[in-house]
């Protein structure tokens, strides 16, 4: 498959993966970026017997892990306001559960949060996740599992605060 | 498996509906395109046989030029030597023409693109097939067939280490990739394998070890992405 197909293809994948991981809305393109010059670089070793999506996922969650790991806390994380700036055209609707999901998201720790956003916001399957993550099948069915008990429980807490 | 895991709760499934993909706002894909050097998936020039063509090319044109301004060289030396051992009136004149001639033939070792060269003469009598045009660089996957076998059979060492640290069983992981180190030592899944080693042997307890090669690691790939796993493992590590 040709490169330029696959960033086409994947290029909002990425990107939304990037922005629920907490990525600043200012940091986006470069993290983005990153992501891509990596695969540039990696092309050679992908096995294209494979689906690329858990591969380009897990290069952009390493980016996205190193991003943290040298940013100040506080640039991490997206203001819930900032959100206007991604999906112009959505709904209100859209953009209120957006906002409270990126909110909820940010109670998590970044593993548990990665392994949440690449199954049930990103599609992949465990296995994928478990792949894209460099991390056992068991570990990553656990990291899933407290997951999702810990975004519903964010969820009701954040809708008991606001409403 | 996936019955250990409970169903996702409804009220956050549907919020999740709600809520859609995240759209990257207009024009962002194009402009981090551009910023993109795809150089490194051009078809390098050996991989379609010029590279030995161009290297001769540029070594006929180098020794051509070099052979014109030693020439040159050597004629102006000449005159000088000539015309210096006339006597002391003569010497302005000389003078005169060495600055003349040579900002002429300064510029001889780049041979002018529209005067054919002599070997560019010899060429243009050669079939055109013979010396293909250079294919249009499409950035396009490894075929399966080009992934060649070496990189699978690193491929699957590491995997099997990666599943025995998974399992906790390090030091079968620790044998796993001793054997990818003695089979491929530059190979091109090293920088992954080196970053397993600190992990198994972390994982075993010998921390001053780990240590090591976790420095040796991050002096060796300073802007690995697998960078800030080794440094974990490092502040993780027991003192």
């Amino acid at each position: 498959m040709e490169f330029e197909e696959i960033y086409r293809r994947e290029f909002s994948n990425v990107y939304g993966f990037l922005y629920r991981q907490g990525a600043p809305s200012a940091e986006l393109p470069d993290l983005a970026h990153d992501v891509f010059a990596t695969v540039i670089r990696k092309w050679a070793t992908f096995d294209n017997t494979r689906p690329v999506r858990p591969w380009l996922l897990g290069i952009a969650w390493r980016v996205m892990s190193d991003f943290r790991s040298k940013a100040k806390p506080e640039l991490v994380d997206e203001l819930p306001e900032a959100i206007a700036d991604i999906n112009p055209d959505a709904s209100l609707e859209a953009r209120d559960a957006q906002r409270l999901i990126t909110q909820a998201l940010s109670t998590l720790d970044e593993v548990k949060r990665a392994v949440f956003v690449l199954h049930e916001l990103q599609g992949l399957s465990v296995a994928e996740v478990a792949e894209a993550m460099n991390a056992s099948l068991q570990t990553t069915y656990s990291r899933l599992r407290v997951a999702r008990e810990e975004m519903a429980i964010a969820v009701r807490r954040i809708r008991r605060g606001t409403s | 498996m996936t019955d250990q895991l409970p169903p996702l709760d409804n009220e956050l499934a549907a919020l999740i509906a709600q809520a859609g993909p995240v759209r990257p706002p207009m024009g962002t894909a194009e402009k981090v395109w551009r910023g993109l050097d795809l150089a490194p998936l051009a078809i390098p020039v050996a991989a379609v046989g010029l590279e030995p063509v161009a290297r001769g090319l540029a070594g006929i044109k180098l020794g051509g030029a070099l052979v014109v301004a030693l020439t040159v060289g050597a004629v102006a030396g000449i005159a000088v030597d000539r015309t210096l051992v006339k006597g002391p009136p003569e010497v302005r004149v000389v003078t005169k023409e060495v600055r003349i001639e040579v900002p002429v033939v300064a510029p001889a070792p780049l041979p002018d693109p529209e005067v054919p060269t002599p070997l560019q003469a010899v060429l243009k009598q050669v079939p055109k097939r013979v010396l293909p045009e250079p294919a249009a660089v499409i950035p396009t996957a490894p075929p399966v067939a080009d992934l060649d076998v070496q990189l699978k059979e690193e491929r699957a060492i590491l995997e099997v280490a990666r599943t025995a640290l998974a399992r906790g069983e390090a030091q079968q992981a620790l044998d796993g990739l001793s054997q990818h180190a003695a089979r491929f030592p530059q190979g091109r899944l090293s920088e992954e394998r080196d970053a397993l080693v600190v992990t198994a042997l972390n994982s075993l307890g010998r921390v001053a070890e780990a240590r090591q090669k976790a420095d040796a690691f991050l002096k060796a790939y300073p802007e690995s992405l697998l960078g800030s796993q080794v440094r974990k493992i490092l502040r993780e590590a027991a003192p």
